[in-house]
């Protein structure tokens, strides 16, 4: 009750302030201040949501990578240098990018995956003993038996979309090896 | 607390300078409004991302080590609870060890948690309280533990 009727006196007060022109330049300064403050709010959630979804997605790659990276001879990728059967190495990271991003068999995303479209895995080497010492196109230098990936897929922007467009382009571009740690 | 408030409406409303306190209080709740929230919701996702660095890093310890190990699991509990996580409310799915080489390895983590948000109606600012659950992965690769 005295909830109310506090508020009912600022409500009157405000009604008088107003038709007075006192204190209203308070109310419209305030009010712009406003807009941008929340569009700024939403632009530092948004930053940082989708900073999350990028590292979530680099997570599937980097695990389907060095899920790809098994030989079908363990002895060879345990104690020494190895080679890496083409074919099976890309079936075997097909397989487990769509698990774990939760694609379909075409690469379309289902319920719950991060992407909004098609994946796309533009680029897929396997680096062998022989080709390397080398660089893959992008610059890293390879020392060892290893997969070069460039994938790439859009996310959803989820606010100012008026401001930005409604979806983010990802391209996330992976050199892993057996001896692949933690970067972050 | 109504009191000091009416007390110092009193003072003040009727004057210049009260009227501009008066618009200053009309408006404070709409620009709280949107810091409160932005923090919660910022809270949140950094929960949610060492929720993400715990499994990616468990991931690959299971990848070398053939499943999760105890000191694996020690060490992935530890590290969220060194990040303010209650470990009441965390769930870890994961394959334990040992894992063949060459078979999946796998790893989910999921966090229990009261999403707080502001919202603004007649009677002021309102907290609304919600359980949700939180859930990364899962996430899998396969074991290269490999022993003669």
């Amino acid at each position: 009750m005295k909830m109310k009727r506090w508020c009912m006196v600022l409500y009157r007060q405000f009604q008088r302030n107003m038709r007075d022109k006192r204190g209203s330049g308070v109310i419209v300064f305030g009010l712009l201040f406003l807009i941008p403050f929340m569009i700024f709010s939403m632009f530092l959630i948004e930053s940082k949501l989708l900073y999350t979804e990028k590292s979530m997605a680099d997570d599937a790659i980097v695990a389907s990578c060095l899920a790809a990276l098994k030989s079908n001879n363990p002895y060879d990728a345990a104690y020494g240098e190895y080679y890496l059967e083409p074919v099976a190495a890309r079936n075997t990271f097909n397989k487990y990018l769509k698990a774990n991003m939760k694609l379909d068999d075409d690469y379309n995303p289902l319920p719950g995956s991060i992407a909004n479209s098609q994946v796309k895995v533009e680029d897929f080497r396997i680096y062998n003993p022989g080709d390397y010492p080398t660089a893959c196109p992008r610059g890293v230098l390879i020392n060892k038996t290893a997969l070069h990936v460039v994938v790439r897929f859009q996310i959803k922007r989820p606010a100012l979309t008026g401001l930005f467009g409604k979806t983010v382009n990802i391209t996330i571009h992976r050199d892993v090896d057996n001896f692949y740690s933690l970067e972050e | 607390m109504f009191e000091k408030i009416n007390v110092f409406l009193k003072k003040y409303v009727g004057n210049n300078k009260g009227n501009e306190i008066v618009a200053f209080v009309l408006v404070l709740p709409f620009l709280i409004l949107p810091i409160a929230n932005t923090v919660n919701m910022l809270t949140d996702l950094v929960i949610y991302d060492t929720m993400r660095q715990a499994a990616r890093e468990a991931l690959l310890r299971m990848e070398i080590e053939g499943g999760l190990t105890g000191d694996g699991l020690y060490a992935l509990e530890g590290y969220l609870q060194s990040k303010g996580l209650d470990m009441n409310k965390v769930n870890i799915d994961y394959t334990p060890y040992p894992v063949k080489y060459g078979d999946e390895v796998r790893v989910r983590v999921s966090y229990e948690y009261k999403a707080r948000r502001y919202t603004i109606g007649l009677g002021g600012i309102r907290r609304v309280d919600e359980n949700e659950t939180m859930v990364y992965g899962p996430l899998s690769s396969v074991s290269k533990k490999y022993e003669r």
